[in-house]
């Protein structure tokens, strides 16, 4: 039987490096490397055993991949369950898998999962391509202390960082949780995000819902200055793969604040913010996505209402059915209001021409644009014959926009009227 | 060596306990970790390290692996079947039809088991094997093993293990220079694999020999150079079935892919290096090809009951 002889210090030494006693540093690096390898490897397996709920592992198979989450837990015996849930290897589903791992001696400790675990190792089995996702699971110990380890993959270099689980933290619940806050800063449209340095906006953030951000510098054009930054979305918020070092702050981790309006970096310099709500609704119809008439009491005023229950009912007098009214990208008739009615298998959508244009800072102005020497003959028959013309003339004007709900992932737009505050609607994410 | 390094490491301790002011370093316990070796460890101790002093590894180091290629561990299951199969229709083989201490004498002293395949996307290959230094056996894509599917891992694995092994032994003492001359100026060390059959599986008894067959080669592999010609000959003279035998000695009397005519058929010359090896085998090292083969055979049918028995005993240390 062979013996390894570890050591179980209290956190002042497992932290050495960080310990306020300088001395005490210039002493141990005045040590032989091999000393304090082998230090550094009874160290990392005692810390890594010690988090009795296992570990968070923010895992990015390379430098320009998506990162994912995985739940770690290491046994003194050398066994280790590894849970995931993602779309990319588990299809969704919470997996777990138990396999073997060691730290073993390397140009430095490296934490190993020698035997096969189907979670892990999916994301570097080389498929049938020989390729597959290339991350690693082999990792050189960079720093280790009882709250989080930093790790380097050994073939693609990649950080990867361990953070210790809390203990009353069920591990589905994590997943969820992860679902949650994705939910809370992508939702269902991913629009651009702003990232903000000191209070002035620097980059403009897109393709957010891949998790690799493209970075544009604010003010150049994302063909030629844009760059891109993967990140991994976490229990608190997120979590860039690099820091950005901008203006002697630098910045990785981002919490999302307590009304879930903003993520914020941890010295509180850097932020990331949705943009003004004009230029989400903008976003959302250029995307050629429906921006929808909400037919209800608490989305738009009575004004507005009065005017909807009269095409409403004129469409219903013609045995017809409303299905909606909204804002959207026609590839005809480019930027239109459009209103589609059904009977049966009957299914007509007409469209009108309008014009939505930012006036000033955070200022709409909705116009329709009048049947020129070519229009759509379908939106011009609800115009003439189902009372749409009134309705058009009603919601022409300059309106406030205001996102309703969390800011970062909300797709739905307030328009207030800018000189009369009863008359609004708002717009949603059809 | 370790003992000595914490040795030291103690001695790290004390003296920054000494060299800082500050008393925090005072509460240090010290304890033991076992590390206990896996019922797995002790069977693969009893089976392979103490008969033929070698290590089976089959917890990868990929740190020390060929890193061009992307590769992972193999399943803890699949490496306790492969150890076991390993030991049976290879290792009990030579105990049994040349004597107890051949392979101890000769074999590998070490298996590294790897999970997937090392694949070249550009020459559309897999490596499936390798021998390094006549030490130093790799087998691959170990977590594809079926235990039940015979002709699959004949193909893959065992036919790999006799192929590496045979490498270790002309590594040792050389084949006759009178093999390499029979399908001289046919073989092709760059442009092999164009050769094979894509369109059927590597296991299937029936497969298109008509690129390689005709030329007095077993494989399309066997064509790329002599030595794996050598090697190729002899590993699938042991683990392939009569029926396929049949079918490449059929398609190997039949004229070749350019419509070349060998002297005596490639079927002739096929036998005649099917004599060579058994000749230079029982010759130089007192081995009968032929009840190799027989008795490789008769452990097939009873490979399931191997693996029972295997998991049986690795169940027994727990
Ligand atoms: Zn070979």
């Amino acid at each position: 039987m062979k013996k390894r002889i570890t050591y179980i210090l209290l956190t002042a030494i497992i932290s050495w490096s960080m310990s306020s006693c300088s001395l005490t540093e210039e002493d141990l690096f005045s040590e032989s490397a091999a000393i304090r390898l082998n230090n550094s490897i009874a160290n990392a397996d005692t810390i890594l055993v010690s988090a009795k709920n296992g570990w968070e592992m923010l895992y990015f198979p390379t430098k320009s991949s998506a990162g994912y989450n995985m739940l770690v837990k290491f046994d003194a015996d050398f066994n280790v369950t590894v849970a995931a849930q993602n779309t990319l290897t588990t299809n969704g589903q919470y997996k777990t898998s138990k396999s073997l791992w060691d730290v073993i001696q390397g140009s430095g400790p490296i934490l190993t999962f020698n035997t096969y675990n189907d979670v892990l190792h999916a994301f570097s089995d080389p498929q049938d391509d020989g390729v597959g996702y290339e991350g690693d699971y082999e990792f050189i110990v960079l720093s280790a202390d009882s709250n989080t380890l930093k790790l380097k993959g050994v073939k693609r270099g990649t950080i990867i960082y361990m953070k210790r689980l809390a203990k009353n933290q069920s591990w589905t619940g994590y997943f969820e949780k992860l679902d949650s806050v994705n939910q809370t800063i992508f939702g269902r449209f991913s629009t651009t995000l702003k990232l903000q340095i000191n209070g002035a906006e620097a980059f403009s953030l897109t393709n957010g819902n891949t998790h690799i951000f493209t970075f544009t510098p604010e003010g150049e054009s994302i063909l030629d200055s844009g760059y891109e930054v993967p990140f991994i979305i976490t229990n608190y918020g997120l979590q860039l793969l690099t820091p950005i070092n901008q203006e002697s702050s630098s910045a990785q981790e981002f919490v999302l604040s307590d009304d879930k309006n903003e993520l914020v970096s941890e010295d509180g310099n850097t932020k990331i913010i949705s943009q003004p709500a004009s230029d989400v609704l903008i976003e959302i119809i250029s995307a050629k996505k429906y921006m929808n008439f909400n037919y209800s009491d608490e989305h738009m005023s009575s004004i507005i209402k009065n005017a909807y229950y009269t095409i409403d009912s004129t469409v219903s007098a013609k045995t017809r059915k409303l299905e909606y009214i909204g804002f959207t990208n026609n590839k005809g008739w480019g930027t239109s209001l459009a209103i589609y009615t059904t009977k049966t298998s009957n299914k007509i959508e007409g469209f009108l021409s309008f014009t939505i244009s930012e006036t000033s800072a955070n200022e709409l102005t909705l116009k329709f644009n009048n049947f020129g020497d070519s229009y759509d003959k379908n939106g011009k028959t609800y115009y003439d014959s189902y009372n749409l013309s009134d309705f058009v003339s009603l919601i022409e004007g300059e309106y406030i926009p205001t996102i309703i709900g969390h800011k970062l992932s909300s797709t739905t737009i307030r328009l207030t009227d800018k000189n009369n505050p009863n008359k609004w609607f708002d717009l949603d994410l059809k | 060596m370790k003992k000595i390094l914490t040795g030291l490491l103690l001695i790290t301790l004390i003296f920054s306990q000494t060299s800082c002011s500050e008393d925090e370093f005072t509460d240090s316990i010290f304890v033991e970790k076992s590390v206990d070796k896996t019922a797995f460890d002790k069977w693969l101790d009893a089976n392979y390290l103490e008969p033929y002093n070698l290590d089976f590894r089959y917890r990868m180091q990929d740190a020390g692996s060929n890193t061009s290629y992307n590769l992972v561990p193999t399943k803890l299951e699949k490496s306790e079947e492969m150890a076991i199969l390993a030991k049976y229709l290879w290792f009990d083989v030579y105990g049994e039809v040349v004597n107890e201490d051949f392979l101890k004498y000769y074999g590998p002293r070490m298996i590294h088991l790897i999970g997937s395949a090392a694949y070249n996307p550009n020459q559309r290959t897999r490596i499936l094997g390798t021998a390094e230094g006549g030490i130093k056996v790799t087998l691959y894509d170990c977590n594809q093993l079926q235990a039940d599917n015979i002709a699959f891992n004949n193909e893959y694995y065992f036919h790999t293990m006799h192929h590496e092994f045979m490498h270790i032994l002309h590594q040792q003492k050389a084949y006759p220079k009178e093999f390499e001359t029979l399908s001289a100026g046919y073989y092709d060390p760059m442009y092999w694999q164009e050769r094979d059959d894509d369109s059927t599986p590597q296991e299937a008894v029936i497969r298109d020999h008509s690129q390689y067959a005709p030329l007095g080669f077993v494989s399309a592999y066997a064509s790329s150079q002599p030595r794996e010609d050598f090697v190729e000959t002899i590993s699938l003279y042991i683990t392939k079935s009569d029926d396929w035998w049949n079918e490449l000695l059929r398609q190997a009397a039949l004229p070749g892919p350019n419509g070349e005519t060998m002297p005596g058929t490639g079927a002739g010359i096929i036998e005649e290096k099917i004599n060579i090896c058994k000749k230079w085998l029982l010759e130089r090292w007192d081995i009968n090809l032929d009840s190799l083969r027989q008795n490789v055979r008769e452990r097939q049918l009873h490979v399931n009951e191997a693996v029972e028995k295997g998991k049986a005993e690795i169940d027994s240390y727990k």
